[in-house]
């Protein structure tokens, strides 16, 4: 990565802020971190879902 | 005593109600047990003058000849997360401890009372039930009655310690993603996780509204079967709560098609897992291994589930009182609420395709099987471990095999397999949704042919 380039995860991080009302602090951060990092990852993992399920559910 | 203590809730209630044994003797005996066992760390308040007084009132009503119902006398307790009338409802949070008392009992507890049971208390649990593993950093981490020196699994750690110790022999607990399947495991009890939407979740304090199962841990199945029929039935509290549902049907199915899960659920964590798997679906007649599609897709869309909508939960706690958190807790609930809602959505469009694949899986065969962990109790503390030959974050990984079960809402019973060192494993029996007679039949014939069993242990002294 480039100097210029920033992690997209602390930019995440950053944001919060506006996005949720949170400011996360040094000692937040290192967990916020790792767990972002991870289920971004994981939300990757999911593939792609038929689009015409609803996101709705009853068993 | 000690033998009735010892057998379950289905013994007691039957002495109870034969005149074998007071209520009150009952209830006493057990006010002693939890004392003496209190290594376990399993209760965050004993309810001893409610004990009594219900314990009390089943006598009276023997005495005059009413009826005391089919839990008469058996003593209960409950994850703390459950409201008990006059009593702060946890739910394993600092944050909650402020709060004034419940101003009455969740629906469920009122179903057991009338039923006959007796209160003793509520249990440790991890916080807001964000945990498999039974360490609470507020209350300390309840304690595995086979080793106390390793963890009960959570997040209903504090029921899986009552209940497997022989404080209690009936504890209520929640499930999201497998918190009430992960302590049974570990334990060595059973466990079940009904179908989503069968017993009514008012009067607890939610964790994923769209994930969260409550559901008992017991020593024998039929103590399963009994409370399940003491608790079910529609209540307008809960959103999810069916309407018009038939009773659950006795645990007497015969002729059941059963298979093992391969794939995703084989190979993945310690051989114990699958030994105790493969044991359990020899023991059933399983004569094929079926391999599902889209589990690992399920399994993350459950965790994307958990993260956002935990977060949209605590998020004004999070906000106002961020280090009043367990730290582990409040961080995966921050990441949750930085999480792209498109993700969030598209987990729920796989919750949907995945319960497309079960419903063909069930055309087929009534009972899956599955390892309940990837692991028998890891050691208190512990952060790491081996799985398939890689070290690997425990707490992410214990719920493997749960979580994608749990995502799609079927009715599911753990069943305790005894291992020749005496620490146990627990062994998923997967049904359709609304067929817990199937996976309660599968696992009644496992208990008679000795195959599970959870007879109760102290390892304290």
């Amino acid at each position: 990565m480039a100097d210029t380039e920033r992690d997209p995860i602390d930019t995440l991080i950053e944001a919060a802020p506006t996005l949720v009302g949170l400011t996360i602090d040094d000692r937040m951060r290192p967990g916020v971190r790792t767990h972002l990092a991870a289920s971004l990852k994981i939300a990757g993992a999911m593939g792609p879902a038929p689009k015409e399920a609803a996101p709705t559910f009853r068993p | 005593m000690t033998d009735l203590l010892d057998s379950d809730a289905t013994a007691i209630a039957e002495a109870v109600r034969a005149g074998n044994v007071s209520a009150r003797e009952v209830a006493s005996a057990t006010l002693s047990r939890i004392a003496a066992r209190a290594p376990l760390n399993a209760f965050t308040h004993i309810a001893e003058p409610r004990l009594l007084a219900e314990a009390d009132a089943v006598d009276r009503a023997r005495s005059a000849g009413t009826s005391v119902g089919p839990l008469a006398g058996v003593p209960f307790a409950v994850k703390n997360l459950f409201d008990l009338k006059g009593v702060t409802t946890l739910a394993g949070a600092k944050i909650e401890r402020d709060n004034p008392p419940a101003p009455a009992d969740a629906p469920l507890v009122r179903r057991l009372g009338a039923a006959g049971a007796t209160c003793a208390g509520a249990l440790n649990m991890g916080e807001y039930a964000y945990d498999f593993t039974g360490e609470n950093c507020h209350d300390g981490a309840s304690k595995n009655p086979h080793d106390l020196g390793r963890m009960t699994g959570g997040s209903s750690g504090g029921s899986g310690a009552a209940v497997a110790g022989g404080l209690v022999p009936l504890a209520l607990g929640s499930d999201t993603n497998g918190s009430i399947r992960v302590p049974a495991s570990f334990c060595g009890i059973f466990g079940l996780k009904p179908t989503y939407g069968r017993l009514p979740r008012t009067g607890t304090t939610p964790f994923v509204d769209s994930l969260d199962h409550l559901g008992p841990l017991a020593r024998s199945v039929r103590d399963l079967a009994l409370s399940l029929a003491a608790m079910e039935g529609f209540d307008a509290g809960d959103p999810a709560s069916i309407e018009g549902l038939a009773p659950a049907g006795p645990a007497d199915a015969k002729g059941l098609r059963v298979a093992r899960l391969g794939g995703w659920f084989s190979g993945q964590g310690e051989p114990v897992s699958d030994a105790a798997a493969d044991a359990v679906a020899t023991a059933l007649g399983a004569s094929d291994v079926l391999d599902l599609s889209g589990v690992a897709a399920a399994r993350a869309a459950a965790f994307i589930i958990t993260m956002v909508e935990g977060a949209a939960l605590h998020m004004d706690a999070i906000r106002t009182r961020p280090h009043d958190f367990d730290p582990a807790v409040r961080d995966r609930l921050v990441a949750g609420a930085l999480l792209p809602g498109v993700h969030y959505v598209t987990a729920q469009r796989i919750r949907r395709a995945f319960q497309a694949t079960m419903r063909a899986a069930f055309s087929k065969f009534d009972v899956l099987v599955a390892p309940a962990t990837p692991m028998r109790a890891p050691l208190l503390g512990t952060q790491t471990v081996t799985l398939a030959g890689e070290e690997v974050l425990l707490r992410p990984n214990i719920g493997i095999y749960t979580q994608p079960i749990s995502f799609v809402g079927l009715p599911v019973v753990t069943c305790p397999v005894p291992q020749p060192d005496g620490l146990p494993i627990g062994v998923q029996l997967i049904a359709p949704a609304f067929r817990e007679d199937f996976a309660l039949s599968a696992a009644a014939t496992l208990e008679a042919a000795g195959v599970a069993a959870a007879p109760p242990v102290y390892a304290g002294v």
